[in-house]
Formats: structure tokens, C-alpha cells, sequence
């Protein structure tokens, strides 16, 4: 064997080794990946391809259409509405839901005696599963003899049929989202208050701040991290909401409650219009990717406080 | 290496027994059924119907149906179509009746006529043929009636003394309804109403009750034949939701704004509670309002537009399209099911009507009908009552007309303009049948 065949076996056995020690950590990766890649990647591939496709329900046979099923959805009107619809559902619980989560955590950070029993007490509907949720606010907005109406009936002469009525109906939907998701919140605030260190209260009361400045001086930017944790959280449930809609309304009255993923599980279960149902799916998945990718640029870059 | 050859060896062996024991066992064959139901009515049904199957394979050693329950009728269809598109079909199921365009378009399931001449001589003719409209299409049959209703009406009979009104006397027509409505809506110093005169849910998941109404009115408002087309914007549909209209706010004595699923379970339960003195239902809530209301109350049929009239519905029993010993078993087994005895138990325990007139003298029933008379109330307003729609794309249309009637109701759109909008809708959804 000549040096130089002798030099090259030897760098082949040392970029072998390399590999094989890169190997590794894919190895690892493995089950993880398998479970990924069947229950996320390929299903997301699959619509891809799906939405590009209209399926005739007879034969089982797809024709390849193009695009055309985005371009009806351009020109659905209910699809129109569906949008308005999920955009002032995500207006109407998120930022409510963050103040209200903020506001409970801050008043109950501080240990005393009653605050694990408050704390239980506002984390609760966090442990009821949605759809039992939404049933028994079903019958607390029931006309007549809710525990809604019946309080008050005083403002609103008549009572109000807030399922019932478009003009109301989503708005009761939101109300329902935030009791259940205010709690939740709630214990994230909770734990990133833990990390926010109790000298720099005392050194605002030696400076004699109030309790508000303490707040928007220190309480809330160091709590900003979370802030943004639970913007995304909350922003990619809103567009997940599909229980609460299917129990109290079923999209409607009129269409007054049809959220995109609802609209996506009627296009797919109720009417087995496959193509429209993928197009709406990669809508929806491209809604859900510019959220995370924001929010983890956002998360990355700016928000990062040392103390 | 001995150790793993003897391994393998007992592997292989263990494999290949596995494989030829069915064979084995070949003679004795039993088929295997798949059977989906749904329930559309509250109640412990779910134990009855299992106590039922498990009846009929204690009786039929060479078949053996496993129930799988479904959830309502809208999911246990979208198992149903997902099986068959997966490839892995129920074997029979009970579906909502009016899905029979849908399961022939996805070629899910087979025409039964061939089946039912090998039944003795008038075997059919014991259903009820108005529960039979609806399962039959371009001269074939493709359902068996099993868990069927109709839009009834019931009142409060302490609510019509009250109100000075005869309580064995229930308004015959519109016109009565009306009258006996607005004696019947009482209201507090403040003007608010604390019982009203009668709740009819239009519309709920599908446009269901309004349907009775439009039989009522005489309206040929879809195609019965081949189910490709619908008219839902005639002068006799329109009438019919403009009747619902003034209810609501020319005579307001019905609860304002659009009906929907929550206001078709609402309906009931403000009957019980006396919210409401009239109400239209299902008989399907018979049961409910039996075992709930603490008061004397009566079923009657719905008051007359410009004939009596109903619509039917519920579920029917279909076979998929499988193997012909897989079909034929399922077809012992659909017999089975809706032989008098059986379907007598399955109306007792839920409400639902009789499906066959020999179902009525069975001993069970007639002791029924003694603690029940109303039960035969929904019985004899089956002569009156229409099919249900039924038609291709069915729930897309179903919606659109869904859609429209809230509009109305919630005052966005006019009767008219809702209903040409459905129309439109829905006759561009039919155009590729």
C-alpha cells in the first residue's frame, strides 16, 4: 500500500468517524421526528397538496384544478365574514384576556391569606374541559331563566337572547373564551413574577414611587418576556377555537359565530368538500406561521432584561 | 446462534399457525358487522340499543354486529363518509334520512330492493308509506325506516284554563293559533314577557320544523324524484316564513331574533319550566316532556295552513356497499331490528313513532298507548305529513336555507331577498348533478 492510498484511507476512516459521531444526535432526533413527521408535516403537506385538488366524491378520483379553490374562496361571502368574524374574536379576547391575566396575578402575587383559595378560585375554569365549559354557559345565557338574563334583565327591558341574536352572539362567545383562558394566563404572570427581584420595589419606595409607577416602571417591562409568551399562546388559541362555537352555536345565527376553523371542519365534515376544506387549512396554517415567526423574532431581538 | 435459530424457528411456527387457525375454525364461520348509530334525542339510549344487539347476536350465532355509537346525526355521517373514503366502511348504519343523495354520490351504499322481494309478500307494506317517501329515489329503495319522528305540537292545558280557553280544544289553524297566542302571552307592569304564546325552532343544525310549514302551504320546494333541484323562493315558501315573521314581531307572541341549535333545545325546557304555553317540537321529546312537566299538557297535531301537515324525520337504517355475504347479513340484521317487537321497544324507550302498523297491537305498545295516548297522536298525523327534503349536496343546501331563514328572522335581509339568495346558493350547488 503506497503513503499516499495509506493517507487516504486514513482521512476516509476520520471523515467516516465525523460522520458517524454527527450521526448521533439525528439518532436521537429520531422518535421525535417519526411523530413530527406523521402527525405534523405530513398532514400539512398532504393539505398542501389537497387544496390544489377537487376531490369527486363518486369515483374518489382528484382532478387537479389549480388554484381555483383559493379562488373561490376569494369570492365566498361567507368566507368574507368568516375573516371579520376571527379577526374581531382575536381583537375581542386576547388583549382582554392578557389585562385581565396581568391584573389577577398582580393583586395575587403577593402571599397572604386568602390567596391560594383566590388563586384556585380564578385558575379553575382552566381544568374544566372547553366543550363542558361551553355547555353550562349555554344555559347561563338561555333566555328567560339564565343566570345571564335573569341579572340583568334590569338594563336591557325585554332580556336579551344573546346566542340567539347576530348582534350578540359572538360577543357571548368571547365572554365565555376569556373566563375560561383569563386563569391560565393568570399562572404564567404568576411564575415570571417570581423572577422579578424584590429590591427594586424597595428602592421605589425609598424613591417614593406609587404603586402605578412601580408598575410601569418595573412590574410590567420585566414582565414583557411573558407578556409575549402568552400573546402568542392566546393569539394561536383564538384561531383554534373551534369547541365553544360547535356546543353554544354552530356558527351561526347567520353566520355570526363561523370561525376559520369551524368554517374549515363544516367545508370538510358537514359538506365533504375536500378542496376548499385543504385551501382554508393552508390559509389557516399561514396565519398560524406569521404569528410564531413575529413573535419569536420579537422574542429573540429585543426582549431580553438583565438584572 | 443455536439459541436464535431455535428462536426463530418457534417465531415462524407461531406465525404460521396464527395465520391458518381461522381457516381452522372456517366452518363455524361468523360474520363480523360494523354497525354506527347515532342518537338524536336525550336519555340513556345508548345502554337500550346495546341490550337490543346484544339480543339479536345472542339469537344469530353466525353474525355479530359490534354497535359503535356515533355521536348526533351530523358526526355519525362524517364517520360514516370518512370510512368510506378511507376504505373501511360501516357495514350499516342509522343516518339521518335525507343524506341518501350524499351516500349514493360517494357510492357508499346499495339499493335494498332485490333483498326486500325475497321477504314474505307485503313486507314493506307494513311501513308507514310516508316514512318510506323519502328513502326512495329513481324507483329504487335504499333505506329502512327505524328511528323516525315528526313536528308535532304540544300545549299547556293549565296555561288554556287560565287564559279562559277551552284546554281540550287546541287552535286548528293558523288563524286559531294566532288568537290563542296573544290570550296565551302574558306580560308584567314593565311590558316584559314572562310566558309566551308559543316557540316554534324553525331552523336548528338543518331547516327542519319550517319544512312542516311549508307542506302546510302546498309548496313543492325540491325535486322528489332525482333530488337535483329545490324551490325555495314561491310564493308558498315565502307565506310560510312570513307567518313565523308576523309571530315574532307583527303579533309578538314568539320570542324575537333568529332560531338555531340552541333555541331547539331551549324549546322543551321552556315548556317544562312554563315559559311557553305552546311549543313545536319533535316526538322525539316525548319522553322528555313526559318524565319533566309538572302539569297537564297534551299533544296535538300542528294548526292547518292551508292544508294539516307535518314533516317527517330521522334516521333510517342503510346497508354499505361491502361483499354480498357482508350485505346479506346486514340485511338479517336491518330485518331484525325493525321487526314489530324490536321497533316497539326502540319507540317506547325514545319517543320515536311506530314505523309499522302490526308494531301498534304488539302487547308492549298497547300498554304504551294506555299510559300515553298522546303517542298516537304523532302516529295518525303521519298521514298528513311530507318527506323531508332530501337532495343532493344535501347539508350544503340545507345550510344555505339555514342561513337565509336567520337572515330574515334577525331582520338583515327581507323574506323575499333571504330566500332568492338561498335559491341561488343552492341551485349553483346542484348545477353539477
Amino acid at each position: 500500500m503506497s503513503v499516499a492510498s495509506r493517507a487516504a484511507l486514513g482521512e476516509r476512516v476520520v471523515r467516516a468517524r465525523r460522520r458517524g459521531w454527527r450521526a448521533q444526535p439525528y439518532l436521537l432526533l429520531v422518535p421525535s421526528l417519526v411523530f413530527l413527521a406523521m402527525f405534523t408535516y405530513y398532514p400539512v403537506l398532504s393539505s398542501l397538496e389537497m387544496s390544489l385538488y377537487q376531490l369527486s366524491p363518486a369515483t374518489h378520483q382528484q382532478h387537479f384544478v389549480g388554484f381555483s379553490n383559493y379562488a373561490a374562496l376569494a369570492a365566498d361571502p361567507v368566507f368574507s365574514r368568516v375573516l371579520v368574524n376571527s379577526a374581531a374574536f382575536l381583537l375581542g379576547t386576547v388583549p382582554v384576556t392578557i389585562a385581565l391575566a396581568l391584573f389577577l396575578a398582580v393583586l395575587l402575587a403577593r402571599t397572604h391569606a386568602l390567596s391560594t383559595a383566590f388563586r384556585t378560585a380564578f385558575f379553575y375554569p382552566t381544568l374544566l374541559p372547553l366543550v363542558g365549559a361551553a355547555a353550562i354557559w349555554l344555559f347561563v345565557y338561555t333566555p328567560g331563566y339564565g343566570l345571564v338574563d335573569v341579572y340583568l334583565r334590569g338594563l336591557v327591558p325585554g332580556g336579551v337572547n344573546y346566542l340567539g341574536d347576530p348582534r350578540y352572539a359572538l360577543p357571548a362567545v368571547i365572554a365565555l373564551t376569556i373566563w375560561k383562558n383569563a386563569g391560565y394566563y393568570m399562572l404564567f404572570y404568576l411564575a415570571g413574577l417570581q423572577g422579578v427581584a424584590l429590591e427594586l420595589y424597595e428602592t421605589a419606595r425609598l424613591e417614593g414611587a406609587s404603586a402605578w409607577q412601580q408598575f410601569r416602571a418595573i412590574t410590567f417591562p420585566l414582565l414583557a418576556p411573558t407578556t409575549l409568551f402568552v400573546l402568542l399562546i392566546a393569539s394561536i388559541n383564538a384561531f383554534q377555537s373551534v369547541d365553544q362555537i360547535w356546543v353554544m352555536t354552530g356558527g351561526g345565527p347567520d353566520n355570526a359565530t363561523n370561525l376559520l376553523l369551524f368554517y374549515v371542519y363544516q367545508a370538510a365534515f358537514m359538506f365533504f368538500d375536500l378542496g376548499k376544506a385543504a385551501a382554508l387549512t393552508v390559509f389557516l396554517l399561514a396565519i398560524l406561521m406569521v404569528i410564531a415567526a413575529v413573535s419569536f423574532r420579537l422574542l429573540e431581538r429585543r426582549i431580553h432584561y438583565e438584572v | 446462534m443455536v439459541v436464535l435459530r431455535t428462536l426463530a424457528a418457534v417465531a415462524l411456527a407461531l406465525i404460521v399457525a396464527i395465520a391458518i387457525l381461522p381457516g381452522g375454525a372456517g366452518a363455524q364461520a361468523t360474520v363480523s358487522l360494523k354497525y354506527y348509530f347515532p342518537v338524536g334525542v336525550s336519555g340513556p339510549l345508548n345502554q337500550l340499543m346495546t341490550s337490543i344487539v346484544d339480543d339479536f347476536n345472542r339469537s344469530h350465532p353466525s353474525i355479530k354486529v359490534e354497535p359503535v355509537f356515533a355521536g348526533n346525526y351530523v358526526e355519525a355521517m362524517a364517520k360514516a363518509i370518512t370510512g368510506v373514503m378511507g376504505g373501511s366502511p360501516p357495514d350499516v348504519a342509522v343516518l339521518d334520512t335525507p343524506e341518501l343523495y350524499s351516500l349514493l354520490d360517494h357510492d357508499a351504499i346499495v339499493p335494498l330492493d332485490d333483498m326486500i322481494t325475497k321477504e314474505p309478500k307485503g313486507w314493506l307494506d307494513d311501513f308507514y308509506p310516508a316514512l318510506l317517501l323519502n328513502a326512495r329515489s329513481n324507483g329504487h329503495i335504499y333505506s329502512i325506516p327505524y328511528q323516525r319522528s315528526t313536528v308535532i305540537f304540544f300545549y299547556n292545558k293549565d296555561m288554556f284554563q287560565k287564559a279562559g280557553l277551552d284546554p281540550n280544544k287546541p287552535p286548528k289553524n293558523w288563524t286559531e293559533l294566532v288568537a290563542d297566542a296573544q290570550k296565551l302571552t302574558i306580560r308584567d307592569a314593565s311590558g316584559r314577557v314572562t310566558q309566551w304564546g308559543v316557540e316554534v325552532p324553525v331552523v336548528d343544525t338543518s331547516p327542519w320544523t319550517i319544512q312542516g310549514f311549508f307542506v302546510e302551504q302546498k309548496a313543492k320546494y325540491f325535486d322528489t324524484v332525482s333530488g337535483k333541484w329545490v324551490k325555495f323562493n314561491s310564493p308558498e315558501t315565502t307565506s310560510a316564513v312570513e307567518f313565523i315573521l308576523d309571530l315574532q314581531n307583527k303579533y309578538k307572541v314568539h320570542p324575537p331574533g333568529p332560531s338555531s341549535p340552541a333555541f331547539w333545545g331551549q324549546v322543551p325546557q321552556d315548556f317544562v319550566q312554563q315559559k311557553v304555553a305552546m311549543i313545536y317540537t319533535t316526538t322525539g321529546n316525548m319522553t322528555f316532556i313526559r318524565t319533566n312537566a309538572k302539569f297537564n299538557w297534551n299533544a296535538a297535531f300542528m294548526p292547518a295552513g292551508a292544508q294539516w301537515g307535518s314533516v317527517t324525520g330521522g334516521g333510517s337504517m342503510y346497508i354499505f356497499k361491502t361483499t354480498p355475504e357482508r350485505e346479506q347479513a346486514a340485511w338479517t340484521f336491518v330485518t331484525w331490528m325493525t321487526n314489530p317487537t324490536q321497533a316497539a321497544r326502540w319507540s317506547i324507550g325514545t319517543g320515536y313513532v311506530p314505523i309499522r302498523k302490526t308494531e301498534l297491537s304488539t302487547p308492549a305498545f298497547s300498554g304504551y298507548m294506555q299510559q300515553v295516548p298522546q303517542a298516537l297522536t304523532a302516529t295518525l298525523q303521519l298521514r298528513v305529513a311530507g318527506e323531508q327534503m332530501t337532495v343532493h349536496d344535501q347539508d350544503e343546501v340545507q345550510q344555505t336555507l339555514v342561513t337565509a331563514i336567520q337572515a330574515a328572522q334577525s331582520g338583515r335581509l327581507t323574506v323575499a331577498a333571504a330566500l332568492d339568495q338561498a335559491q341561488r346558493n343552492a341551485t349553483q350547488l346542484l348545477s353539477k348533478y
